[in-house]
């Protein structure tokens, strides 16, 4: 199935990779990178398209309670 | 034992397979013999998909009914083999093969989960700490089952993406792929989501990557479509049980059903289909969806990055020298260039342009310093502000975009559309000076003198019934010179766009070009009144024909004028029996306050306290007097200052006809007229003013004077309504020493007491500069209100060199204070006890009862509260107590510290909280009965730069011996009577230390015994002579009738109260 070309693989590596899962939350850092937390909705103001009369903001408003829930 | 392991396939599907420990070494022994099959084979110790169901099932009762929905498929994956045998898994419990391992296609049977079962799938299985769970299997019992790196990857990538929904980071987008419309949701991770799933990405397990033939993308984009995916998967399942988005129409029962047709239709259906399963659109006209998203982009697109370390700036340059697109190297106006720039947040100076950027080096290496990757940070932001402003678009394909050119059209469009949307929307705009002015074509007018034939000759002298000729000009202003008629053709030629006039870019407007030809073909030149050409100079919003009076330019004494420069003329010569000789600095007050007579314009004289603003308004009248002007000036004043005005007009200009409207014998309408017929100078006080108002309206007043015109700041009250309602036949003059430049709502009411309407009403004069020149310091709005007010305000400091050069080192003045009613009614009282008393007595006896009745009337020359000593308030109860505090406020406002002298200790305890109410500063009050270490604390206080500014000290404890150089301001309250012990005290002052000017104030009460023996004093210098070696004695011996002229109170002179009737 190989070629004399055909380069090696680490197996161990290939199959594990390199990474944590996070046992908790990752804190805030505190950095200049730091935002606050608040839902992608709430930074976005009024959008400009409405559908039956409302912002696309206030219609989308309870999808972001649900998820809030 | 079992070892899971996952795929994330194209699609958004999870392909789950194992390992099975108990086929492995079955595989080893017939891996020889499956050598010869063709490429790819079926893994030999894979579990079957069927056999993996149950494994599933033994977990956990939610895990097998997932497995029991997944369809079983066949994967393919790149696998390391060794020899004709995949290598196994590290956690697979075997010996591992020995040689090298190459990567080789094997087939798996794998069980297939959508993305809203792989939601739950993966949401059930994780577990941070523990990757071996068991599994209850049929018939055989608890065996071992791994969670392998790929299956625990991917639970990873899942609690991102349900902590992303469940704190509401993400956004509804519309996607057209796969030949469909869907509605789904993005994640629009917090910057520590972006740090968690890069560490993913940089993390993820190989094998993920290795589905073959397909796969070989990398960990960042396996980790971007798996997050989505899983974010839209947990959106959707969220809201499933949330009600519908779409609200009910307003009319029939279907209620959440999206409309039929049209863009509000496809907005509907894809609002519909965020909380369905499948999120497919149905039906939506295809421009009218990708409409839908380019809105949705452009809501997206405005949403500033929260806290960026770069930013994207963006600086249109002019063309400006060859064009570098033309081959001859010829210059053009279309050459314009639009330059990207990254600035780092916090620290704005350090801005690099991406030209520079793209050439690494220094200005890579500085702001690598603030972000990971520059260029990255250029190219994300560039596309973000291509939603602002389409025409970046084409940059995006452009591996080092650095410029864009832009021709004059696209020049404009940048400047008038782009660069706003673009500020809005967080990014740097640097544009050109000329355009941040916005020249605009407008007209200046420009006047000359001689003016035209048969009008009256504007001399050196500025007159107001002048009517002056000028010329219209077309000019780009605000402050441009004057356009040629050549400049203006071409500018006509033009027509619209960016156009080069003289060097600088201006916007051309048609119709402003064609009103300009217009007016200037019909009324380029003329003659109006010069009231009307100040106006027009003055008013920085005045327009002409719809087009903006850019500036008005006018020579002699009319061009000095508007420049503010004072003293358009020479001062007058003053009368010969005018007492005093003015200082250059006064007779240039007095040749500007001659000007503004001339002109008709209100004057506002705001010098500091003590340089002499009564002496140049007398000086005004005595001038005006002996040229025969005719009419009186109505000299307005706070009460406390009546006497003052009475005496320095008698000691300055005798010659002048005073009469004093006060007092409750005041004349009627009918009577007043007739009094003042023949007078000069007609003294009377605020009150009286909104009380007699019918009777002062009776009177063609020629000028009306406001001293302390602070009194008129609020021009709603009655009596600022009052005062304004006398109308005048020359002008009117206010005096302040209060610096109003810094308060202008008060400076617009002294203005527009001044020259009524001339600056505009008071609301629009607030909102033009009230916010921008006392809260932002706005520059150009500070220097067009000193344009504007300049011309009618001559303010001097007392610090100002050439003024101060002029002045004394000490300047010693007298102020006049008046008794009030009850002040007047004691002092009566005390001095006919002593005259009744003195008769008959001698000696020890009579000199004792005269020395106590002196003290009596000076105390209540000070206060009633003094000679009572009843503790009642100080209130309004003393005409000299009422003048202090209000040289102490002025001494307050310029800036001044001020040490205040009374030879009654028990005054000065009472003084002290009168006073700290009052200013509403801290007074310290230093007199005999404290201690020597708290005495040298309140001095050390007081000449501390940031100590108290007001100090009282009883003149015997604190006239000799002390420094008090912080004070610039000395005040005798009350008379010693003896010069020398008023000198050592001003001396605490005025000694070496002292850097200032020191003025002396000594407060006299106007009728008194205070007024009588200050004459004396100044009279007689033998006589006080004897005062200061004898002290007050030399009073006692006075006989009778003496003693009567000495105390005896002139009582129409004395008492300035506003009594009733």
């Amino acid at each position: 199935m190989t070629g004399p070309d055909t380069p090696t693989v680490n197996v161990a590596a290939y199959w594990r990779g390199d990474f944590t899962l996070p046992t908790a939350p990752p804190p805030d850092r505190g950095g200049a990178d730091d935002e606050p937390d608040e839902p992608s909705l709430r930074r976005l103001g009024r959008s400009g398209i409405t559908v039956r009369g409302r912002d696309l903001a206030t219609l989308l408003a309870p999808a972001y309670d649900a998820f809030l829930d | 034992m079992f070892v899971l392991h996952a795929l994330w396939q194209a699609g958004g599907r999870l392909a789950l397979w194992a390992e099975d420990a108990r086929a492995h070494p079955a595989a080893v022994a017939a891996g020889a013999a499956r050598g010869d099959r063709p490429s790819p084979r079926a893994h030999p110790y894979a579990c079957p998909a069927a056999e993996l169901a149950v494994v599933l099932g033994g977990i956990g009762p939610g895990l097998g009914w997932l497995a029991g929905q997944a369809p079983e498929r066949w994967a393919t994956l790149l696998l390391p083999t060794v020899g004709t045998l995949p290598a196994p898994s590290p956690d697979l419990p075997v010996d591992p093969p020995r040689g090298g391992a190459v990567l080789a296609p094997w087939r798996v049977p794998a069980l297939l989960f959508d993305a809203g079962a792989a939601a739950q799938l993966l949401g059930e299985v994780f577990d941070p700490h523990w990757a071996v769970t068991g599994a209850d299997l049929p018939g055989v019992g608890r065996v071992e089952v791994v969670h392998g790196p790929s299956l625990r990857w991917l639970t990873g990538v899942h609690d991102l993406a349900w902590r992303t929904v469940g704190r509401g980071r993400l956004r509804p987008v519309a996607v057209q792929a796969d030949g469909g419309q869907h509605a789904r949701w993005q994640p629009d991770l917090t910057p520590a989501g972006r740090h968690e799933a890069a560490a993913l990405a940089a993390g993820c397990p190989p094998v993920l990557l290795g589905e073959w033939p397909t796969g070989g993308g990398t960990g960042e984009a396996l980790l971007g479509e798996a997050l989505a995916a899983l974010v839209d998967a947990e959106a959707r399942a969220a809201l499933a049980a949330a009600p519908p988005l779409l609200p009910p129409a307003a009319s029939g029962p279907a209620a959440s059903a999206p409309a039929a047709s049209g863009p509000t239709a496809t907005a509907e259906r894809w609002l519909h289909a965020l909380a369905m399963p499948d999120g497919r659109v149905a039906d939506a006209p295809p421009e009218e969806f990708a409409e839908l998203r380019r809105r949705l982009a452009g809501w997206y697109a405005a949403a500033e990055p929260v806290a960026p370390a770069l930013r994207l700036c963006f600086r249109l340059v002019e063309p400006l020298g060859p064009d570098p697109d033309d081959p001859e190297g010829r210059p053009s106006d279309d050459a314009w260039q639009l330059e990207f720039l990254l600035q780092a947040v916090d620290e704005p100076s350090l801005l690099v342009r991406a030209a520079d950027l793209h050439e690494g080096g220094a200005a890579l290496a500085a702001l690598a310093r603030k972000a990971d990757d520059p260029a990255d940070v250029l190219v994300a932001e560039l596309a973000r502000a291509a939603h602002r402003w389409p025409a970046l678009d084409g940059l995006r394909h452009r591996s080092r975009p650095a410029t864009l050119r832009l021709d004059r059209a696209g020049a404009l469009d940048f400047l008038r559309t782009a660069a706003p949307a673009l500020a809005e929307g967080g990014f740097g705009v640097l544009l050109p000076a000329w355009w941040r002015r916005r020249p605009r074509l407008g007209l200046a007018l420009r006047v000359t003198t001689p003016p035209a034939p048969g009008t009256l000759a504007v001399t050196a002298q500025v007159d107001r019934d002048a009517v002056v000729a000028f010329r219209w000009q077309a000019a780009l202003g605000p402050g441009g010179a004057p356009l040629s008629e050549q400049e203006l053709a071409e500018l006509a030629a033009a027509k619209q766009g960016l156009v080069r006039v003289r060097g600088t870019w201006m916007e051309a407007d048609p119709a402003q070009i064609a009103a300009a030809l217009a007016f200037l073909a019909a009324r380029r030149d003329g003659v109006l009144a010069t009231a009307d050409l100040l106006r027009l100079a003055l008013d920085p919003e005045a327009t002409v024909a719809g087009l903006p009076v850019t500036g008005v330019h006018a020579d002699g004494p009319l061009g000095e004028l508007l420049a503010g420069r004072a003293a358009p003329a020479p001062a007058p010569a003053l009368p010969s029996d005018f007492r005093a000789t003015l200082r250059p600095y006064q007779e240039r007050g007095l040749a500007w306050l001659r000007a503004m007579a001339g002109l008709g314009l209100g004057a506002v004289l705001a010098d500091d306290m003590g340089l002499g603003k009564t002496v140049q308004t007398l000086a005004l009248l005595a001038v005006e007097q002996a040229e025969g002007a005719s009419g009186p000036t109505l000299l307005v004043c706070p009460m406390s200052l009546v006497g003052n005005w009475q005496r320095e007009a008698e000691r300055f200009a005798p010659g002048l006809r005073r009469y004093v409207h006060h007092g409750s014998g005041r004349l009627g309408a009918d009577q007043l007229a007739d009094a003042v017929r023949g007078v000069d100078l007609v003294i009377t006080t605020y009150g009286l003013v909104q009380r007699d108002l019918a009777a002062l309206l009776a009177v063609r007043w020629r000028r009306v004077v406001a001293d302390e015109a602070q009194h008129v700041k609020n021009a709603g009250t009655a009596q600022a309504r009052a005062l304004r309602a006398l109308p005048v036949t020359v002008h009117r003059i206010a005096l302040t020493g209060t610096p109003v430049e810094n308060r202008l709502s008060e400076l617009h009411a002294i203005l527009d007491f001044a020259n009524p309407g001339l600056l505009g009403p008071a609301e629009r004069f607030k909102e033009r500069y009230a916010i921008p020149v006392e809260l932002h310091r706005s520059p150009d709005r500070t220097a067009e209100l000193q344009r504007r007010t300049g011309p009618f305000v001559l303010r001097r400091l007392k610090s100002d060199p050439t003024t101060a050069a002029e002045l004394p080192a000490k300047q010693e003045m007298t102020v006049w204070c008046n008794l009030t009613a009850e002040q007047a009614g004691l002092y009566q009282a005390v001095v006919a006890d002593l005259l009744q008393r003195v008769e008959g007595i001698k000696g020890v006896e009579r000199r004792g009862t005269v020395l106590a009745a002196i003290g009596k009337l000076k105390q209540v020359c000070n206060h009633p509260a003094q000679l009572l000593h009843d503790g009642t308030a100080l209130g309004d109860r003393s005409g000299k107590v009422a003048r202090l505090a209000e040289l102490l406020e002025e001494a307050l406002a310029e800036g001044d510290r001020t040490l205040v002298f009374t030879q009654y200790a028990e005054f000065g305890a009472m003084l002290r909280p009168y006073l700290e109410r009052r200013l509403g500063e801290e007074v310290l009050y230093l007199h005999g009965g404290l201690s020597r270490a708290r005495r040298e604390e309140l001095v050390e206080r007081f000449q501390s730069p940031d100590g108290p500014r007001v100090f009282l000290l009883s003149l015997r404890a604190g006239g000799t011996g002390l420094n008090l150089t912080a004070a610039n301001q000395v005040i005798h309250l009350d008379r010693w009577w003896n010069p020398a012990v008023e000198e050592q005290a001003t001396d605490r002052a005025f000694r070496i230390g002292q850097r200032r000017d020191v003025q002396v104030r000594r407060l006299v009460c106007v009728g008194t015994v205070e007024e009588r023996i200050d004459e004396l004093l100044a009279a007689k210098r033998s006589l006080a002579e004897a005062v200061v070696t004898e002290g007050e004695r030399w009073l006692t011996d006075l006989p009778v009738e003496a003693l009567r002229e000495l105390v005896a109170l002139t009582r129409e002179d004395a008492v300035a109260e506003e009594e009733d009737g």
